[in-house]
């Protein structure tokens, strides 16, 4: 039986104002103890969402959230997950701590595990699929590594990064990777030599996510978020930093809507910020949960984010329209 | 007591709230102290300013809130499992389950470690079931009757709800000195393996408490019950001296008494006049009738604006001296005039406007920003050194990044610093504070928070010069005491706190009470102190008391200040040096501008004062000051200058004899021994012509100036 809580988002006439609606579930086994929701991916028919934990992997189903399967996994702490682009495998990052790091490939939608591609010292925190025959991981241990998915075996190694790297994108019509670290900086690469074509290093403390904007014209643009507060939008292509927005919480995910319209923040007060790329203005706060989200996605059709974090809470948001 | 009844009564002290809550793990009150007892948030480790491997605690557990978001929700929450407690990182890494750099900290499957992985089974809850009040430390003086004595260490923690808890287990217990005593980690039993007076820093939570163990430096008791005593400091300094069992030199003879205080309240040495007036005067009230006179002389006045002005550190900066000039001017007219310290401090610290003018204001122009203003107040006026607190928690003090950032706020609200000649308000001033990332509040350190508008130095002023403030009296009376004794009853004296406890505590708080009560004037507590038998002691040592610097059974030997040193040696060989476009004959401790060009006093190691002067007497001297004494111009030119004293001397036709006990009267304030006088008589003796004599009291000259009975006050 599914238990609903009250939704947390509960000031009416906040969430009237600048939310379009605002869907608070709390999966029927939440408690103090429940580890928090550290992946989200929306399956690529949005019929469903996989939902990741220390707990492991829960399949639900879509709007409502139920939980209608859990899937099985060595990882003990899972970072990320991502669809490949023809939707038939599911790759699952993380690992042990400290120990090593991974990545698991799941057929979709049958979910079983068709390989496992080690070669980490360290969790994976972030994997990208580059096509659909190969991914890139970024891990604890400052390194990130291509992987050819059929052979099970990785194909370059990327060192730059003095510590851990957070995240990756792939800018495919340029053949460059960029990536993010603990280190405060964006590197970018160029994906065939694998070396540093350029680090942009405006932030002042650890980049925690970036997200490549959906396909607009113009340069390839990047979202990025930090400890120190920001979320900073780069051109990576020509190396500049366009703008940033200065929040008064801590972001830690980030995803831009899929028309490109707006920039969503999850923070470490439990609110979805909604910026406006172009003014780096926040357009709407909207409360979301209770303590950090660690992770945010929008879905692939209706233009909804579910937002997950702290204590295995996991709220679904529809943006409003009008903000776009 | 098992570990595992403490571990119970540890955990289960609370205010008898439903059963839940009393068995949920405290994370402030028992996580933090394991990480602590083990190590883990030390300077070496992971309380490092930068962390290590990445993970990063507040240093010694002093900031709960950000050592909560390091290891619960930081990363995806990667250093604790939920859902499988007993593989979370902080679990394996301490118990080198899996590789650790920092080794085996904890037991595998110990109590500890237990604790540890409950509290993440738990779900980590962040509560604080009870905030702590006190931490008590028993004993926290104790005499040991000998070396290889134990003492066993107890540790209580009294709570808000009224628990009282055994904590010894769970503090950790440094001692100052490792050689001095050992401390069993475990047990908290101490063996004792020198001699002496030593420290012991406990520490719990955010409390340090200082324990004092004493060991007595010899077997035999030593009776002070017929020694001299003056005054209240005498009873103290007695008292501890009985406890060590060190016995005390006589009183020094009059001429050194004359000598020594004449250079530590004027600065000069005694004229030859006033050494025969002393030692014919022979009346039992001369040492206090000689106190009395050398403090209300100029020479006072004078002397005791260097000694302030190095504290203020008064100085030109760039091409302006106009404002060191007028602040110099301010400070003489305050000593001369006797005005009580604390309105004295209270007139510097609300100071504004052009400092061409106002003298105070220039306190404003000593360093540049904020931030360094309240490290430079706090360390002045305080005595205590908050710019630890810049970067975390003070680790052996109370002050917090809240009252750094925040002392620093009140200053922001001035345009200040070296090169602003108008000092005034700037209400829009502000300092970031890095934990927060957002404007530090104005707050007065420890205190309240203040108003973010407006000027908060008022309040500061008035908070700081209360005669209730537990650190305002003290640091002055510790720096009056160091400048007649030689040593703080605090080193460094900027450094007060509980865990670098005085020598004498209960002296330093009767100075710092009888200094209030006499409304803060200087030139009271100068008084009490230069009366009391133990500043009148003999410096030569008895062989029990050889070893003893700090507990004042002999006089201290100090070397001489560059600025009484350069002026000493100016007045001996009767040629004033020149300071820059001084006037002619200008003294150097009358000098406003520590930057004046004098090849003299760099010599010597004069205090450029762009830095605390304090500090730079410990480095000061040394090997080229000696070699330039020995070797340069300093003496040499002016020995051989037609003019001098020795030149003047010889021309009216003074004996050799008589030349020298005047010099050694001068010099060293007491004519020379026999066996002195003999030598120089022979050596005077042996020159075959009026030439050759000369040159032979020149060398007696320069051999004076250089000897170190000279250069120091003793």
């Amino acid at each position: 039986m599914v238990r609903f809580r009250i939704p947390l988002c509960c000031n009416a006439l906040r969430a009237a104002l600048i939310v379009g609606a605002c869907l608070g579930l709390m999966p029927a086994n939440a408690t103090a103890a429940e580890p928090p929701i550290t992946a989200i991916a929306f399956a690529p028919d949005g019929e469903s969402v996989v939902v990741a934990s220390q707990a492991g992997l829960s399949v639900h189903d879509w709007p409502d959230l139920n939980r209608v399967r859990n899937l099985t996994t060595t990882l003990v702490n899972i970072h990320d997950m991502a669809f490949s682009p023809n939707g038939d495998s599911l790759a699952v990052a993380g690992g042990t701590p400290s120990e090593t790091g991974m990545v698991q490939i799941l057929a979709w939608p049958d979910c079983v595990s068709s390989c496992e591609l080690h070669g980490h010292s360290d969790s994976v925190l972030a994997v990208v699929w580059k096509d659909s025959s190969s991914v890139a991981t970024t891990s604890l241990d400052h390194e990130i590594v291509v992987w050819d998915v059929a052979e099970q075996r990785s194909v370059e190694r990327l060192n730059g990064h003095s510590r851990g790297v957070s995240d990756l994108c792939f800018l495919s019509g340029h053949d460059v990777w960029v990536s993010s670290g603990l280190d405060q900086n964006l590197r970018v690469w160029n994906s065939e030599s694998g070396t540093v074509i350029r680090t942009l290093n405006n932030h002042k403390n650890e980049i925690h996510e970036i997200s490549l904007r959906p396909a607009v014209s113009g340069l390839p643009m990047v979202a990025s978020v930090s400890n120190d507060r920001t979320v900073r939008l780069w051109q990576p292509t020509i190396g500049r930093m366009v703008r940033f927005a200065q929040l008064n919480a801590t972001p830690l995910a980030v995803t831009w809507l899929t028309d490109g319209s707006l920039i969503a923040v999850a923070t470490t007060d439990g609110d979805v910020r909604l910026i406006d790329p172009d003014t780096v203005e926040v357009l709407a706060t909207i409360p979301a949960i209770s303590g950090w989200a660690y992770s945010i996605a929008v879905h692939p059709s209706d233009g909804s984010l579910l937002v997950g974090g702290r204590n295995g809470q996991l709220k679904r948001i529809i943006p409003d329209a009008s903000k776009r | 007591m098992s570990v595992f009844v403490l571990l119970m009564a540890f955990l289960s002290w609370g205010d008898g709230a439903a059963d839940v809550e009393v068995n949920t793990v405290d994370f402030d009150n028992s996580v933090i102290p394991i990480l602590t007892k083990a190590g883990c948030n030390t300077g070496a480790c992971h309380g490092a300013a930068v962390g290590r491997g990445g993970f990063k605690l507040s240093l010694y557990g002093g900031d709960p809130d950000f050592d909560f978001r390091s290891i619960v929700l930081e990363l995806e929450g990667r250093r604790v499992n939920l859902s499988r407690p007993e593989k979370s990182l902080l679990v394996l890494k301490p118990t080198e389950s899996i590789e650790h750099g920092g080794g085996t900290r904890l037991e595998f499957e110990g109590s500890d470690a237990d604790l540890l992985t409950k509290w993440i089974a738990q779900g980590t809850p962040r509560i604080q079931k009870e905030r702590l009040k006190e931490f008590h430390v028993s004993p926290d003086l104790h005499v040991a009757d000998r070396v290889g004595a134990t003492l066993q260490l107890k540790a209580t923690a009294h709570f808000t709800g009224g628990a009282v808890v055994d904590v010894t287990r769970w503090t950790v217990f440094t001692p100052e000195d490792a050689a001095a005593v050992a401390i069993d980690p475990e047990t908290a039993a101490a063996e004792l393996l020198r001699r002496g007076r030593h420290i012991v820093v406990a520490r719990y939570l955010d409390r340090v408490v200082p324990i004092e163990i004493i060991v007595p430096l010899s077997d035999a008791v030593v009776d002070h019950a017929d020694a001299p005593r003056q005054n209240f400091i005498d009873d103290e300094v007695l008292q501890l001296l009985s406890t060590l069992r060190i016995p005390v030199s006589p009183q020094a003879d009059d001429l050194t008494f004359l000598r020594r205080v004449t250079l530590d309240l004027t600065g000069r040495l005694p004229t030859a006049d006033a050494v025969g007036q002393f030692v014919n005067a022979a009346e039992p009230q001369q040492r206090a009738h000689l106190i009395d006179q050398l403090l209300s002389s100029a020479e006072f006045n004078e002397y005791w604006t260097l000694q302030m002005a190095r504290l203020l550190r008064i100085r030109s900066h760039e091409k302006d001296r106009q404002g060191a000039s007028s602040y110099h001017k301010w400070l003489k007219n305050q000593i001369t005039n006797g005005t009580p310290y604390d309105e004295f401090t209270r007139e510097i610290l609300t100071a504004t406007g052009d400092t061409h003018e106002v003298g105070p204001a220039n306190f404003y122009r000593t360093v540049g920003g904020a931030r360094e203003q309240a490290e430079f107040t706090s360390e002045l006026f305080m005595g205590n050194r908050l710019r630890c607190a810049n970067c975390h928690n003070h680790p052996l003090d109370r002050w917090t990044q809240d009252d750094y950032h925040g002392l620093a706020a009140i200053f922001a609200k001035l345009e200040s610093g070296p090169i602003n000649r108008i000092i005034k308000i700037n209400n829009r001033g502000e300092v970031t504070h890095p934990r927060t990332g957002a404007a530090a509040i104005p707050r007065i350190p420890g205190e309240k928070f203040l108003d973010r508008g407006g000027d908060g130095r008022e309040a500061f002023a008035a908070w700081l010069t209360n005669q209730d403030n537990p650190y305002f009296a003290k640091a002055i009376v510790n720096r009056l005491w160091k400048s007649m004794m030689g040593r703080g009853l605090v080193e460094p004296t900027d450094d007060l706190r509980a865990t670098n406890p005085a020598t004498h505590p209960a002296l330093l708080n009767q100075l710092a009470d009888d200094f209030v009560r006499h409304k803060y004037t200087l030139r009271h507590t100068l008084r009490t102190i230069a009366l009391s038998a133990a500043y009148g002691r003999s410096p030569q040592s008895l062989p029990d008391n050889r070893t003893d610097n700090r507990f004042y059974s002999h006089a201290l030997s100090r070397r001489l200040q560059p600025e009484v040193l350069a002026d000493a040696i100016s007045d001996i060989a009767g040629i004033a040096d020149q300071y820059g476009d001084e006037t002619p004959g200008t003294r150097a401790v009358a000098l406003f501008d520590s930057n004046i060009e004098s090849d003299a006093l760099d010599i010597l190691g004069r205090c450029a004062r762009d830095e605390s002067c304090e500090a730079a007497d410990q480095a000061a001297g040394g090997l080229a000051r000696r070699l330039h004494l020995f070797n340069g111009a300093l003496i040499n030119r002016r020995n051989s200058d037609p003019d001098s004293r020795l030149a003047k001397l010889i021309a009216v036709g003074r004996k050799p004899e008589e030349i020298v006990e005047e010099f050694y009267r001068l010099a060293l304030s007491r004519n020379p021994n026999e066996k002195e006088q003999a030598f120089w008589s022979e050596q005077v003796a042996a020159a075959t012509d009026a030439e050759q004599r000369q040159d032979i009291l020149e060398d007696f000259v320069w051999s004076l100036l250089t000897c170190r009975e000279f250069g120091t006050n003793h």
